[in-house]
Formats: structure tokens, C-alpha cells, sequence
């Protein structure tokens, strides 16, 4: 027996609280779907209070001081720290910077995820070793593997650069890592190649999800294997990308250590997007005020898009 | 009895004869020299150290750098500053801003003022005291290949045109599978190893951040000698250095010269132990001068430097007596020397005492490169500034090392981005920018 | 399976495959080598692949020094108890979500998806400061906490689109055979949910894994720290050494490598398909 003739096989009388919309009443409370409800989410709740809500309204605060250096004294000055960032002439570059870094790296992870995903989902001998290593990249410390992309790019020992230089697309003993592009362009690929095992495990687990009955329908129709994917596959992979879509966005916006430790930011800020710009302020000048205000500003810009995104898109509503 | 007698007479003989009991003192003591050679060592002689004072234990620490201002930002929330910390000189002028150090002028004049190299001790001053005991003394110089000098018929330059000079003449394209080589190695790399580059031509000429005597700030004032530097540093790295090096760090220019492909470098002295490890045979042919100044009829004004300092945590009184204590104790000659020696040529004693001992000088590498380690302690050693330390102990350094404001400028020159001057430009706006906030 | 039945889909599912593992094993290949070669031979030009010598003294270096070996038990206690922690927390709360109607369920969902925007450097001094109210700095369940916090807000989501991948029918089935609330979580619809848990949980315990930020601050004790501090600890401020970094880099993986080959059949559809059918 599938899960489909499950629910075939004895119709079940619809739950009362499916018909309910949210908020209608506190009188769910009392409902006991309504108590388990809470009741498994409390554990959660809890410790999002405790650990997680008083961080975040702490940087909202901080968002709106000045801290003195020497005294560590908090001064409130309002949205001065925003206005300042606004300003900023760097802001252009930085922001830039940032979306260049994030789109592509996304549609690489995501490209790249999906191929290898129904590539691995097949079962034939050797694919067991074949996920692991795939797999790999994402597991390897940052460290590591950032001073390894800068060795392989080393414009005199690196093997990279080394091939690039004898087709002629770079200079003798010259590395991409010291051209404004070069380096974005390394720092993508780096983080494509790191990432997209993300992507690909997870549409990997929700592939396993899709019930057989449904390719088997769909050959008994006729399909063919094109038709198969654009038809059975994709649509039940909606869900999943568009919760990873937001997810990798949010991740790959705030991703700050594999850009700081294989270009540092630059060459001349060319690779500097918004991480760095923040932890430069928080760790470098240690202004925390202005640090926390970039921070509230990139998880406002965030929250916009995730949003708009999730409200276009949504489907299936929370019931 | 002999026990408590001798903690008795250890007490009141003591440093500052608090006269307290002999209570059980618990010290924190951090290093950033993380790699095991060197924090054994220190390890080691904490443990020589602490039997003189039964009743103190010590839980040492290695903080990797990268993760140094993050705890001690976290330290100094629970006013918890670490009882000794073992870092460089801009750690020690962010403790010292922020009122979580003890000054260690006593326990300098204990060990005796006159053998510390003054440079060291001028760094690390401030409002009359001394709040940092040097460590390991950095330096910085030109490291260059005699044979290639020899076989180019050049001479040691003393300027900085006798130094594009031989740059150029030494800078050769590949060919009939010769690899290509370059005469000097200008590394930009936008976090720190940018600033270092350039403040050591900057301070060969005279420059500085903070005026010396009054403590001003007077890198404003000397706008014609920074853009001259500046462009003498892309002159140079156009001409004799591989364009890579741009965003080089030391990793690469180190590599660079130790694997015989730069003829010149503007070193710490890391290259000899990398060497010795890598490419052993080129050993022979290292050799150095110092950075030369702009004009040949003047020696250099000054280079960058640095240090490793030793400081005490702001804390209780027995705490800060007994670090103290321990200090003395590790300050023998003997065992600075001894650190020193965990890396031999890049850390150098600061006492003349130690580096005359016969601990450092039996060292093998030491004996190896005596010649030029004569020349770094006399000609290189004793006048050099920390950018921003020029004037004594100055938060901005470590703001300058922790940030790439200089790096950026640095360079988006050399790629021609900006002009010479507007890069000047720009690193003294921000400069004049930090350092109003610091006073706020 | 079906997909994989026709020759041509064969070959076309190898051919992908090779692609992706030079593309990825390329690098990790010279990853690994590069662990293997003494120093004169890190840094040659042209670029090698093959060293003339093999040395593992990098790896000497590491496993015999006790510190080493103890990185890599914290890491494991630190990964294995967030993992555990954050999934229990993820799957209840992804499972009330989606199943049940309760006010304030769409505010928790977003609430727990902000603390994700910012980025650690500047969440680190207000939750270092709580963790030690609670007096677990230099703890590892200290620690364990703050990659819960990290993690928390990803798993949840994650959870939250695999459990709406199972239909309501199948739970409602369950409730009107009388069965509990927690007893069809537990019985029928986790196993069913078993390769959208599974991969959330190698994610969670891959950030633990690799997290170097807290770890640096909240560990103290030199027999508490985590691989990314160990490792950060072989690049002073004018050093770095390549072949112990190289070393530990390919160690690293090691662990996990093991963990995903073992649970890689829960993965699969259809491994406990049986028990729910039964």
C-alpha cells in the first residue's frame, strides 16, 4: 500500500480546524489540537526568548548609539548611524558589490545543485561514494579551503592561474586575484563550489519524497523523460526551492568568511561586500553602533525581498 | 617549615612588599605565538618560573590572532582582562586605551632601562610609563640575493633610485626556459602587509603619522613626501615587481623570494627559517641592507618595526605582583633569549643583554647569519615607528592594522584607479576621521 | 526505480557524475596531496601534481600532538549534541507548524527567520554576555548553544517545506484510528520525513562543524577547543603553516564523511516505507 490509497482507502472526515482561519479566536486555546500545538512548540519558543530575541533587539538598540571608544559609554543618537551609512560613499560599491556576489552565486549553487541532485538520485553501483564525495566541499573547514583557492590561484605556483596564463587570458605570473574582476569572479566560484552540495543534498532528500506512483502515472500517460521532469518533478520541487531560495539568500548575503580570507576584500575593494563592510566597522573600528546599524539595514533589504518573494509566491497557505 | 619560611621571605623581599599572605593566586596568561615551537617554549619557562612563587598557578592560553579582539573585547565586559598577555603592539594600544592594563615602568627599571634597545621602549610609552615589556624586537629590512648582486656587478643601493635601479637591472622576462625573475617584490595586500610596505619607504624619508616630540598629528603636513613614497612604491612595483603582488601577503612574497623568483624583498626575516625548509640551498646567497632613504647622502630616516610585548592585566593587586613577578623571572636573559630563538632571524631579543648572551648567539642560525644580524641591531633596530605609534602608545594603530583603509588607497593606486595624490588624499581624511572619534 | 532503467540514461547519469567529481574532486585531490608533500615541494613552478616525495609529517605533526586528536573529540561532542538538540527542537516546532492552527504561528515563523539576517560579528558581545549570566562560558554546552541559535532558524524552515511535502491525509488517518498526537509524530510521519530530516541534520552538523566565531570566543580552555580554533591557531600573524593547515583540512572531513556514509540509506525512500504500510 502507497500513501495514496491510505488516504483512498478510508476517507477521512475532514478535521474541524482545517475550516478555521488563524487569529479568529482565542478560544483555540482551549481547543486541544491548539495546546499540542503549542505545547511542541514551546521548548523552541523558549529558547528563542532567551537566547535569540534579546541579541537581536540588542543590536536594534545599538543600531541607534554611539559607543565611545575608550569610555564604552552608549550615546542615543537616533538614526544619525544610518544617515552616516547612507553617505557613505562606499555604500554604491559595497551594495553592488554584494548583489553581484549574491546573484551569481545563487544561480550557480542552484544550477549546479539541481544537476547534481537528479544525477545522484539514480541508483546505479558506485553512486553511494559519488554523493559523499560531492558532498565534500561543503564540509571542508573555510580555512583550509580559502588558503587553497588563493594557492591555486597564485599567479607563480598556482595551477589555475598557471593554465589561464597559457591561454593567454592572463599576464606572465599574473593571477586573477589581482584584477578587480578576477577576484569577484574567484570568490564566486570558490563559493559555488562550496555551497551547491547545500542545494543538491537537500533537493536530493526532497526527490526521495516524490511518490513513485506519480512517475509511473505519468509514464502510463506517455511522457517522456523531459516531460517526466518539467511535469512530476519540478512542481514538487517548488516548495523546496523556494524555502532554500530564501534560506541561500539570506546565507549567501551574510556569508563573510571565505571572501575576507581569500581577497581580504580586495583589490582595492573590489570584492568588499557588505560582510566585510560590517565586520570593518565592528572589528576594525570598532564602532559598534554604525556596525550594528549596517547590519539592521542589510536584514531590512532582507526581510523586503524575502517577503516580496514569499508573498508572490506563496501557494499553499499556512493553514 | 622550610616551605612557609621561604614563601615568608619570598613575600616581604618581594616586589612591592604588600605584605600579603600566601593565598592561592590564580593568573591567566594568553599568547597569540600559537604555533607550537613558540608557545612551548613559553610554557616551558612559566613552568622553570613558577616555583618561586608557590601558591600561583598560571592557565596559559594560545589565541590565535585572528580571535585576540574578539575575546579580549568579551575579557574586558567582565573586567576580566587576562593577567599577562604575550601580543603585538596594537593590542597593547587598545588595552591601554581602554584602561585595562597596569604600566610595567617598574619592572623595566628593575631589569635595568639601558639594556632594552630605546625604540622598543618608545613604542609602547605613554603619559610617562611604560606599558608593555619588549619581547620579541621586529624588524624590517631589504633581503636580497649577494649572487645575483655579484653577478649583475651591482652594489648595495643607498637610495631610492639606486634602488629602482637595481631593481630594473635585475628584473629579467622568461626565457629559453628560464622562469622570469623580478628585482624587487612590492606586496599590496589590502589587510596589513599594504601599510607595511609603504610605511617603510614613508619612514625612510622622514615621514611619520604623530610627530615624535609633540605628539601631533602631522601626517597632513607632509602630503610631498607621502605622494612621493607612494609613487616611488608603484614605480617600483611596475617596473621590478610581478603584477600579482598587488594583493600579495607575506605567504607569497616570502615564497616568492625563498623560491629564487624575486632578487629582492623588503623583509621581516621569516625568509631564513621558510628556507631552511623549502629551498635550503639558497640560504648562502640571502644577505640585507637597510630600506635606503630617499637620497644617498642621507642615511634612512627610519624603518617600520614592530614588536612583541609582554603586558599585565589591569587587576588585583596580588595578581598584578605576582605577574609581575613572573615576568622578572621569564625576563632572564637566558630566556629571552630562548624565545627569541623559536624563531630565529625574524624574532630578535630586545635587550642587549640577551642578544649578546651565549644562548642566542649559539643558535645555528644565529651563528649562520651573524653579519646581517649585526646590521639589523645596529642599523635597523634602534629608529623605527609603528604607524601611529610614532608619538607612544596610540589606540589608532591597531584600528590601522584591524581595518583596509590604507590597503584600499594602496592599492586602487597601483592599479591606476586613483590618482598618487588622491590616495594620499584619502588615507589622511580617514585618519583624520578615526582619530577625532577616539577622542570622543 | 524506473529512471534508470533505459542504457542511454545510464551513461548520461555517469557522464554527469565524472564532470561533477573532477569539478569537485579536483581540488580536494590536491587538497589532499598537498597534506602529503614536505615543504620544498608546496610551492613549485610550474605547478605539480604529483609530488617526488610523499611526507606525513604534517600528519605526525598533528595526531601526536594530544591537543590535536582532543580538537577533533570537542568538535564531535559539540556537532553531535546541536545536531540532536536543534533537530528535536526543529521537527516539534516544524510539525506543529504545519499541522496544527494556533494564533501567533506566522509571527514565531518570522521572529525565528530574523535572527538569521545578522550576521555573527555583530550578535557575538550580547550573547556571550547571556551565556555567561548563565555561567557557561568555556562550557561546551555553552557553545552547543550558540550554534543552536545559528542553526535553529534554518532547520526550522527546512522542516517546516519537508513536512508539508507529506500530506495532512495521512496524519488525519492516523487521529481518527485513535492514535495521539505525539505518537503519529513520532511513528508515522518522522519515518516518513526521514531524508528531509536527515539532510537538515548534516547541515546542522556541518555548521557546528566548521563555526569559528563562537567557538573562538565562548572556548577558553585549551582541552575544549574546536577544529576551526585549532586550525586557526597554525596562522599567527606572520606565519602560516601550510602543510599542518592542508593536514587538518583533509582530517576535518574525515568525520563527517564516515557520519553521511552511514546515514546516507536514510536518505533513501522506501527504507522504512514498510513500517508504515504494515
Amino acid at each position: 500500500m502507497t500513501r495514496r490509497s491510505v488516504a483512498t482507502a478510508m476517507p477521512a472526515p475532514a478535521p474541524p480546524w482545517h475550516h478555521l482561519r488563524l487569529g479568529t479566536s482565542w478560544q483555540l486555546l482551549i481547543d486541544k489540537q491548539a495546546r499540542t500545538g503549542l505545547l511542541f512548540i514551546a521548548p523552541s519558543v523558549l529558547f528563542l526568548f532567551v537566547f535569540v530575541f534579546y541579541p537581536v533587539f540588542d543590536v536594534l538598540r545599538l543600531s541607534m548609539s554611539a559607543i565611545s571608544f575608550v569610555t564604552d559609554r552608549e550615546r542615543f543618537v537616533g538614526i544619525a548611524n544610518f544617515v552616516e551609512i547612507l553617505r557613505d560613499p562606499k555604500l554604491a560599491t559595497v551594495a553592488w558589490n554584494t548583489l553581484i556576489w549574491t546573484v551569481f552565486s545563487l544561480i550557480g549553487q542552484f544550477g549546479l545543485g539541481l544537476a547534481a541532485a537528479l544525477c545522484i538520485n539514480q541508483n546505479v553501483p558506485g553512486m553511494k561514494l559519488i554523493r559523499t564525495i560531492l558532498l565534500l566541499p561543503y564540509v571542508v573547514p573555510v580555512i583550509a579551503l580559502a588558503l587553497f583557492w588563493r594557492w591555486m590561484l597564485d599567479g607563480s605556483f598556482g595551477i589555475i592561474s598557471a593554465a589561464l596564463q597559457s591561454l593567454g587570458v592572463l599576464g606572465a605570473d599574473q593571477s586573477p586575484l589581482a584584477l578587480p574582476n578576477g577576484a569577484m569572479a574567484s570568490v564566486i566560484l570558490a563559493n559555488i563550489w562550496r555551497g551547491f552540495p547545500f542545494v543538491m543534498i537537500s533537493y536530493w532528500a526532497a526527490l526521495q519524497g516524490i511518490p513513485t506512483e506519480q512517475y509511473e502515472a505519468a509514464r502510463v500517460d506517455g511522457a517522456s523523460t523531459w516531460q517526466e521532469f518539467r511535469f512530476v518533478t519540478l512542481p514538487c520541487l517548488g516548495a523546496i526551492t523556494r524555502v532554500m531560495l530564501v534560506l541561500r539568500l539570506v546565507w549567501t548575503v551574510t556569508f563573510f568568511d571565505i571572501v575576507w580570507l581569500i581577497t581580504r576584500g580586495g583589490p582595492g575593494g573590489a570584492t568588499e561586500h557588505w560582510p566585510i563592510w560590517i565586520y570593518e566597522e565592528t572589528m576594525g573600528f570598532f564602532r559598534f553602533g554604525t556596525g550594528a546599524a549596517l547590519a539592521v539595514f542589510l536584514a531590512g533589504i532582507l526581510i523586503v525581498c524575502s517577503t516580496a518573494y514569499l508573498l508572490l509566491l506563496r501557494r499553499e497557505s499556512d493553514p | 617549615m622550610k616551605y612557609s619560611v621561604s614563601v615568608a621571605i619570598g613575600i616581604v623581599t618581594g616586589l612591592f612588599g604588600f605584605g600579603a599572605s600566601a593565598r592561592a593566586v590564580d593568573l591567566t596568561f594568553w599568547t597569540n605565538l600559537t604555533t607550537a615551537a613558540q608557545a612551548n617554549v613559553i610554557q616551558k619557562q612559566i613552568n622553570e618560573c613558577l616555583p618561586q612563587q608557590p601558591g600561583v598557578t598560571v592557565k596559559f592560553e594560545t589565541v590565535p590572532f585572528g580571535a585576540m579582539y574578539t575575546r579580549l573585547i568579551t575579557a574586558l565586559r567582565k573586567d576580566e582582562a587576562p593577567n599577562i598577555m604575550n601580543t603585538i603592539e596594537g593590542a597593547v594600544g587598545f588595552m591601554q586605551a581602554k584602561n585595562g592594563l597596569v604600566p610595567v615602568t617598574d619592572v623595566v627599571d628593575k631589569l635595568d632601562r639601558k639594556d632594552f634597545i630605546a625604540s622598543y621602549l618608545n613604542a609602547v610609552a605613554k603619559d610617562g610609563q611604560i606599558w608593555g615589556l619588549p619581547d620579541w624586537a621586529l624588524h624590517q629590512e631589504v633581503w636580497y640575493r649577494r649572487d645575483l648582486f655579484e653577478k649583475a656587478g651591482l652594489k648595495v643601493p643607498h637610495s631610492w633610485d639606486e634602488l629602482l635601479q637595481a631593481a630594473k637591472n635585475l628584473t629579467q622576462a622568461a626565457a629559453d626556459g628560464r622562469p622570469a625573475m623580478y628585482g624587487f617584490a612590492v606586496p599590496m595586500g589590502r589587510s596589513l602587509v599594504a601599510p607595511q610596505t609603504y610605511f617603510q619607504i614613508f619612514y625612510s624619508g622622514g615621514g611619520a603619522i604623530f610627530d615624535p616630540k609633540t605628539g601631533n598629528y602631522v601626517f597632513g603636513d607632509q602630503k610631498p613626501l607621502a605622494e612621493k613614497s607612494l609613487a616611488f612604491m608603484i614605480d617600483l612595483y611596475k617596473a621590478a615587481s610581478p603584477p600579482a603582488s598587488v594583493e600579495w601577503s607575506w605567504s607569497e612574497y616570502r615564497t616568492a623570494f625563498v623560491k629564487g623568483q624575486v632578487a629582492m624583498t623588503n623583509e621581516w626575516g621569516a625568509v631564513v627559517q621558510m628556507a631552511a625548509e623549502q629551498n635550503p640551498d639558497i640560504l648562502k646567497s640571502f644577505d640585507v641592507f637597510p630600506f635606503p632613504g630617499p637620497s644617498a647622502a642621507e642615511k634612512p630616516a627610519a624603518s617600520l618595526g614592530g614588536g612583541y610585548y609582554y603586558l599585565v592585566g589591569k587587576s588585583s593587586p596580588d595578581k598584578v605582583e605576582a605577574s609581575k613577578k613572573l615576568l622578572l623571572c621569564m625576563y632572564d636573559a637566558k630566556r629571552v633569549a630562548e624565545r627569541a630563538n623559536s624563531r630565529p632571524i625574524f624574532a630578535i631579543p630586545a635587550t642587549k643583554s640577551a642578544f649578546d648572551s651565549a644562548t642566542f648567539q649559539s643558535n645555528d642560525t644565529v651563528k649562520h647569519f651573524k653579519p646581517q644580524l649585526e646590521t639589523i641591531f645596529k642599523d635597523v633596530m634602534p629608529t623605527w615607528f609603528r604607524y601611529g605609534m610614532e608619538a607612544g602608545l596610540n589606540p589608532i594603530t591597531g584600528q590601522i592594522e584591524a581595518t583596509t583603509f590604507i590597503g584600499d588607497a594602496v592599492q586602487n593606486a597601483a592599479l591606476n584607479k586613483i590618482k598618487v595624490s588622491d590616495a594620499v588624499n584619502q588615507i589622511d581624511e580617514q585618519l583624520r576621521f578615526q582619530i577625532e572619534l577616539l577622542r570622543k | 526505480m524506473n529512471e534508470s532503467s533505459s542504457t542511454f540514461s545510464k551513461l548520461a547519469t555517469y557522464a554527469v557524475a565524472l564532470t561533477l567529481t573532477l569539478f569537485v574532486g579536483f581540488p580536494l585531490l590536491w587538497l589532499v596531496i598537498s597534506s602529503l608533500k614536505p615543504s620544498a615541494e608546496l610551492f613549485v613552478s610550474p605547478p605539480r601534481i604529483l609530488p617526488h616525495e610523499i611526507t606525513f609529517e604534517w600528519y605526525r605533526n598533528l595526531l601526536g600532538n594530544s591537543g590535536s586528536i582532543s580538537l577533533f573529540r570537542n568538535s564531535l561532542v559539540v556537532g553531535v549534541s546541536t545536531t540532536l538538540i536543534c533537530m528535536t527542537a526543529g521537527t516539534l516546532a516544524a510539525y506543529s507548524v504545519t499541522r496544527f492552527v494556533y494564533p501567533g504561528k506566522r509571527v514565531f515563523l518570522v521572529a525565528a527567520l530574523l535572527s538569521y539576517m545578522f550576521p555573527a560579528v555583530v550578535l557575538f558581545i550580547s550573547v556571550y554576555m547571556i551565556i555567561n549570566s548563565f555561567g557557561l562560558v568555556d562550557t561546551h554546552l555553552g557553545l552547543i548553544i550558540c550554534h543552536c541559535i545559528l542553526t535553529f532558524p534554518f532547520a526550522l524552515w527546512m522542516l517546516k517545506s519537508f513536512f508539508e511535502g507529506i500530506p495532512c491525509e495521512i496524519d488525519e488517518a492516523a487521529w481518527v484510528d485513535g492514535a495521539s498526537f505525539l505518537r503519529t509524530f513520532f511513528t508515522i510521519i518522522v519515518p516518513l520525513a526521514l531524508p528531509g530530516i536527515f539532510s537538515v541534520a548534516v547541515f546542522v552538523f556541518v555548521l557546528s562543524w566548521n563555526e569559528f566565531l563562537f567557538a573562538s570566543v565562548m572556548i577558553t580552555s585549551g582541552t575544549l577547543k574546536t577544529i576551526p580554533v585549532g586550525t586557526a591557531e597554525f596562522i599567527t600573524s606572520f606565519d602560516v603553516r601550510w602543510g599542518e593547515i592542508m593536514a587538518i583540512g583533509t582530517l576535518a572531513t574525515v568525520p563527517v564523511v564516515l557520519l553521511f556514509l552511514c546515514v546516507q540509506r536514510y536518505f533513501l525512500r522506501g527504507v522504512l516505507e514498510g513500517a508504515v504500510e504494515g
